[in-house]
């Protein structure tokens, strides 16, 4: 009977690691953790050097990880429906020059935003359409979208930057502070947490797993996967155009030549964050926890005055082996 | 996992010689903030400048790129503020968008001094302390004036004048100076976006100037088009004037074979070596940065061309 | 109690893709309390007539009839709502979802905004998993069904099916994957399933797995029945010549 009291506290000290890579996002948090515990040390070892715990540095973060936040959500929730989106760059940028130039012609910015917001769904929805009454593979009809949108910004207000001026209110909606804390960063956390109840505690995300977990299953089932993908593509749209408008209200004026590049690195926060490119797999808080870690690691790198070059290849990194993680993780089971 | 610790040991390895590596610092520190990306060769005599100046000075010298991205310049410029440097030389490709983040960082105590591009409304639009770079609307005005002299452009004719980021206030600048010359003397001037990418910007000159035989002559605006303008002409198998911007070993050569008229050099070495130069000397002994107008003497033709040579991307 | 209309029934039913014929002019019915087994050689059509009865696809020409009543399935639902459950071959789980989430696919208990109850929903996978089918080494509903062998993955597949059991189970091709024992507790299901007044539709290679649970033979090939006789009338010997001859 003694034999079976030391094997039990054993057992219990490893469940909790146990448990916590069994967690979707579990390895990622191990990670994100780490990282802070190395940069909270090192910043009180360092106080001057690396001045990563003052209020100015911690309010860049906040500043800066709402914008991939909201692409990355947008496209990670339909990436675990098993489909991509790659023109969420350019609708970031067209629906911005669209309210910009709204509210250049006396429109509320109230008014303006949504309309931004509708379009970025609209899109989305374009998207899936296509995707799905042709039966393409999604990664081509948004890799045509993501041509198509950038043309369309040039088109539709030529070749220049595009001032936004909106009512003060809006602007520290978006880009003020509340209690402290920047209000854009209320807003992705708003969203985290919102997105968190969709896709794990409704019935709504269940189908979103199963879709892009085993499409023939749901359809044999009889969830209807069309409309499921087409929402999570209305998602994916939508939360583009909001990225636009935290970072139009921040930055006060738009670029027709921004948002290059970001649609990869929402799907490297989403990738990072353990989500499989196959679908069906995932987590709102695995998502987040990769923009983080993005952010966080671009943070470190220029507290340090790496040259930018590092950054690009760190994060490369980061992917692959997180890909490489979760990899494995699928194929063993949590054992 | 081992996974998980070696990652850890990996990062605090980096972290301790990055620290090792501060604490042995020079008393000044700058941080260079370029809005394009790494692959754009106009910055390299920039870059040389500053970095030179550095090590003359005893300056720390820090050098990012925002990649053509706004966002991504204004946390540039605020993450240097908070990591407390000294001074901040940013390319100010925009008239708005920067105006916030530099004026908190001149609020802070940082000196800022603009390089390569200024605010439109120059010091009156911005907070930043002086400006060295070019007078860009006045050189693009030189040079259309120029070329209507030289090659009897008349009333009516119509010019190409391609750009590669028509929003960006260095395309702004020179194009609107070209523009002004072209229509005092009742001159059209037609652009298109050619994007940074050399192969890609010869393609679509070369297309518009087939599309187009009418146009009487060809006016590079940045570093790419004025790059491959000569060979986007031949492309097209036209033969028509063409002026343009900066310098490199296709402008040179073409500038001294006569398939371009001229170039407008703005001296990118001298843009990135005072600002560094002047950070240094305003820490150090409290001495006030002043703008410098490093496209005076600019215009660089057939005659004055060759000595340059041997030493582009590197000091021209 | 006794109507004289059977539980389903099966009439002319042809189905065809463009030129390719699958069905043509199937035949036959499953009656109330009985185990009919649809047997037949690879090509034969069993899989779309499961198809067809369950509603993910629709006959050219033909119709179904429950309880008499001409009925017509748009969509998986509408199968569901008539009472017919199906546990298909290639076991429809999601392998990146827990036992409970796939039990409750599709008919998640839910609040009145949509969102799980996932106590609810947890307690009765487990009860299930417990009860009604015996399943080696599942002891939690959290599992992923991914970490599941094949036969485990099986028997959810089967929980699942006896959980929302109607009136009619379609079983295809079952026992492909369970181990011996497994077998037997899945065809000691189907016996006690009939005692409760659910018909089962057994559609299987193995002829001695048939011979053991059902009371009837449907032999099909090349898309129509060839056969159909009651257990008492024919042996396995007779069956399987049925089944390579035709």
């Amino acid at each position: 009977m003694t034999d079976s009291a030391v094997p039990k506290s054993r057992i219990r000290k490893q469940s909790l690691l146990k448990q916590i890579m069994t967690m979707p996002a579990g390895a990622i948090l191990l990670v994100f953790v780490t990282l802070q515990i190395a940069c909270i040390v090192g910043a009180l070892a360092y106080p001057d050097d690396f001045r990563y715990l003052s209020p100015q540095n911690l309010t860049i973060l906040m500043k800066a990880i709402p914008v991939l936040g909201c692409l990355a959500l947008g496209a990670g929730i339909l990436m675990i429906a098993g489909e991509f989106d790659l023109s969420i760059g350019s609708v970031y940028t067209f629906t911005a020059i669209l309210m910009a130039t709204l509210v250049n012609a006396d429109v509320s910015a109230f008014i303006a935003a949504p309309l931004g917001i509708l379009t970025g769904v609209l899109i989305g929805l374009l998207n899936g359409t296509i995707t799905l009454r042709f039966g393409l593979p999604s990664f081509i009809v948004t890799l045509g979208g993501l041509l198509f949108w950038r043309g369309a910004v040039l088109l539709y207000n030529g070749a220049v930057q595009v001032r936004f001026d909106p009512e003060p209110i809006f602007t520290s909606l978006f880009a003020g502070t509340f209690l402290g804390v920047n209000a854009a960063f209320i807003w992705i956390i708003l969203f985290v947490v919102g997105f968190y109840l969709l896709l794990h505690r409704h019935k709504f995300g269940n189908h979103v797993f199963a879709t892009g977990g085993n499409r023939p299953a749901a359809t044999a089932i009889g969830i209807n996967t069309d409309r499921v993908k087409l929402v999570a593509f209305a998602i994916a749209g939508g939360m583009a155009a909001v990225a636009g408008i935290i970072a139009t209200a921040r930055v006060g004026s738009v670029q027709p030549g921004q948002g290059a590049g970001l649609e990869l690195q929402a799907i490297a926060a989403c990738v990072i964050g353990g989500l499989s490119l196959s679908g069906g797999r995932g987590s709102i808080i695995g998502i987040f926890l990769g923009v983080m870690l993005i952010h966080t690691i671009t943070d470190v790198l220029l507290l340090l005055r790496a040259p930018g070059f590092y950054l690009d290849m760190f994060i490369a990194t980061l992917i692959v082996v997180a890909a490489a993680f979760n990899h494995l993780i699928e194929r063993r089971g949590a054992a | 996992m081992t996974l998980t610790k070696m990652k850890t040991a990996m990062l605090a390895a980096c972290a301790a010689m990055a620290f090792t590596s501060t604490a042995v610092a020079a008393d000044v520190k700058a941080t260079m903030i370029i809005y394009l990306d790494p692959s754009v060769q106009f910055f390299n005599p920039v870059v040389k400048g500053a970095q030179d100046a550095a090590a003359q000075f005893g300056v720390d010298l820090d050098v990012q790129y925002a990649n053509n991205d706004p966002v991504r310049q204004n946390d540039l410029i605020e993450s240097a503020t908070v990591s407390g440097v000294d001074g901040i030389a940013v390319a100010i490709s925009s008239s708005d968008a920067f105006d916030a983040s530099i004026c908190a960082a001149v609020k802070a105590g940082i000196i800022v001094i603009g390089f390569n591009n200024d605010d439109l409304d120059g010091a009156k639009g911005n907070c930043r302390q002086a400006y060295v770079g070019m007078d860009e609307f006045a050189s693009g005005y030189e040079l259309g004036n120029r070329m209507i002299e030289q090659f009897g452009l008349k009333e009516g004719d119509v010019v190409f004048n391609p750009r590669e980021i028509p929003e960006a206030s260095f395309a702004v600048a020179r194009g609107g100076g070209i523009e002004k010359a072209m229509t005092e003397k009742g001159i059209k001037v037609e652009t298109v976006r050619s994007g940074l990418d050399p192969a890609e910007a010869q393609n679509i000159i070369a297309q518009f100037l087939i599309a187009n035989p009418g146009v009487k002559a060809l006016f590079g605006t940045g570093s790419v088009t004025s790059t491959v303008g000569a060979g986007a002409i031949k492309d097209a198998g036209v033969n028509i004037p063409f002026g343009g911007f900066d310098l490199a070993v296709e402008i040179v050569n073409a500038v001294e074979s006569g398939a371009m008229f001229a170039t407008m050099d703005q001296q990118p070495y001298l843009q990135g070596y005072y600002p560094i130069a002047q950070i240094a000397l305003a820490k150090k002994y409290g001495l006030t940065p002043t703008d410098v107008d490093t496209g005076q003497g600019a215009f660089l033709d057939k005659s004055r061309i060759s000595s340059v040579k041997p030493l582009i991307g590197s000091y021209r | 109690m006794m109507s004289s209309s059977h539980l389903l029934e099966l009439h002319n039913i042809s189905k065809s893709y463009g030129a390719l014929t699958a069905l043509s002019d199937l035949n036959f019915h499953v009656g109330h309390s009985e185990v009919v087994g649809l047997l037949g050689d690879n090509g034969a059509g069993k899989s779309t007539t499961v198809n067809l009865i369950s509603g993910i696809q629709k006959p050219t020409t033909g119709h179904l009839t429950i309880d008499g009543e001409k009925t017509m399935f748009t969509c998986r639902s509408d199968s569901a709502d008539a009472g017919i459950e199906t546990i298909y071959q290639n076991t429809a789980l999601v392998d990146s979802l827990s036992i409970t989430r796939n039990i409750f696919m599709g008919r998640e208990r839910v609040n009145a905004f949509g969102f799980l109850k996932q106590t609810e929903m947890r307690e009765i996978a487990m009860e299930v998993l417990e009860k009604a089918v015996h399943i080696s080494g599942i002891d939690s509903p959290d599992k992923l069904v991914g970490d599941l062998s094949g036969g485990q993955k099986q028997a959810v597949a089967i929980a699942r099916a006896v959980f929302f059991k109607r009136r009619v189970l379609l079983l295809d091709e079952p026992t492909s994957a369970l181990s011996v024992r497994e077998t037997e507790a899945l065809l000691a299901q189907v016996l006690k399933l009939k005692a409760e007044n659910v018909s089962s539709v057994l559609v299987t290679h193995n002829l001695y797995h048939a011979y053991q649970v059902c009371d009837r033979f449907v032999i099909m090939s090349h898309g129509t029945k060839v056969f159909d006789v009651k257990k008492a009338d024919t042996t396995i010997s007779q069956l399987t010549e049925y089944v390579v001859l035709t």
